[in-house]
């Protein structure tokens, strides 16, 4: 059980994770200008390979990373008695809620080295967000997500999003509402179970 | 009995299908199919399966978030005496539905379901 207080930025891995690819690119150019100015096939990787592995890195690096440490983290809590009755995967962070126990554990994208375990009394604040914006037939949303409050910072947990709005009644909004209020209702009850 | 009645009676699900009158509503339930989650839905046509995993419901709000629900209608044609089953499968979300099935029975599959002793 984590005492810390939740972070959910790294921001020595947010930065490393933008700049060191950038950086070895921009080292591998000037290597390539410097030693291999008249062309080459040594002039050839040292400006195609980088460019090319840090916009994979980019796309999937972190995704990559962050499956591998969910996977990592439901195992540990399989191996230490902890009974996953929700788990919530979205694209920034995961929630797994323990309701008979009152516990939750997270790990966030953006930091995805440190996970937490957390008593459910932890939570001061739940509630859900359909995003609704307009009024009467015009009413829509392009994001539903669920919302909680831990020591003061609050963590959203989308559970849709899009790139369009669309109606509140179509089917990807209601899937959305439905998957946030039964993950509220699941952290509610974690916390009155909760010491 | 006219085609038109006929081709009327395709797009009434309580209207008989092979005398094409309004059938009677004889019983009426809701239900929840804890079973069945959102995002986790898997049709199913068997009666067996819903004789097994309805748990019968007074109202919707009953019914925890997420969770699927289904609503049962019972209908009796009063000309010829055809009984059916209507089983309409959805997501109750807030104050919506979110119609994920219908399905009927036509050959009395859920009549022992229906009229057992509580």
């Amino acid at each position: 059980m984590n005492c810390e207080p939740v972070k959910k930025k790294n921001t020595a891995y947010l930065l490393s994770y933008i700049f060191v690819p950038a950086a070895i690119t921009a080292l591998c150019f000037w290597l390539g200008y410097v030693f291999f100015h008249d062309g080459g096939a040594g002039a050839v990787i040292l400006f195609m390979v980088p460019p090319a592995l840090s916009i994979l890195w980019w796309m999937f690096g972190g995704k990559l990373i962050f499956k591998g440490k969910r996977k990592k983290l439901i195992r540990e809590l399989e191996d230490s008695g902890f009974h996953p009755n929700h788990t919530f995967d979205s694209d920034g962070c995961t929630v797994i809620v323990d309701i008979q126990q009152g516990k939750l554990a997270l790990v966030f994208f953006w930091n995805p080295f440190q996970s937490y375990v957390l008593p459910a009394s932890r939570i001061t604040k739940i509630w859900t967000d359909d995003g609704k914006t307009g009024i009467g037939p015009l009413a829509g949303s392009s994001r539903v997500s669920f919302l909680f409050t831990i020591d003061g910072i609050r963590i959203r947990v989308n559970t849709f999003t899009s790139n369009r709005r669309w109606r509140m009644d179509s089917e990807y909004i209601l899937t959305g509402i439905s998957k946030a209020d039964m993950m509220a209702e699941a952290l509610i009850e974690a916390k009155e179970r909760s010491v | 009995m006219g085609i038109f009645r006929k081709m009327r009676a395709a797009f009434h699900d309580d209207w008989c299908n092979l005398c094409q009158s309004e059938m009677d509503v004889v019983h009426k339930q809701l239900y929840a199919l804890p079973d069945l989650t959102v995002d986790h839905y898997i049709s199913h046509e068997t009666a067996d399966y819903y004789r097994e995993h309805l748990v019968p419901v007074s109202k919707k709000a009953q019914i925890p978030p997420g969770m699927y629900a289904c609503g049962l209608h019972a209908y009796r044609c009063p000309n010829c005496g055809h009984r059916r089953t209507k089983l309409t499968i959805f997501l109750p979300v807030r104050d919506q539905e979110k119609i994920e099935e219908i399905l009927f029975f036509d050959h009395g599959e859920l009549d022992g379901f229906l009229y057992q002793p509580l």
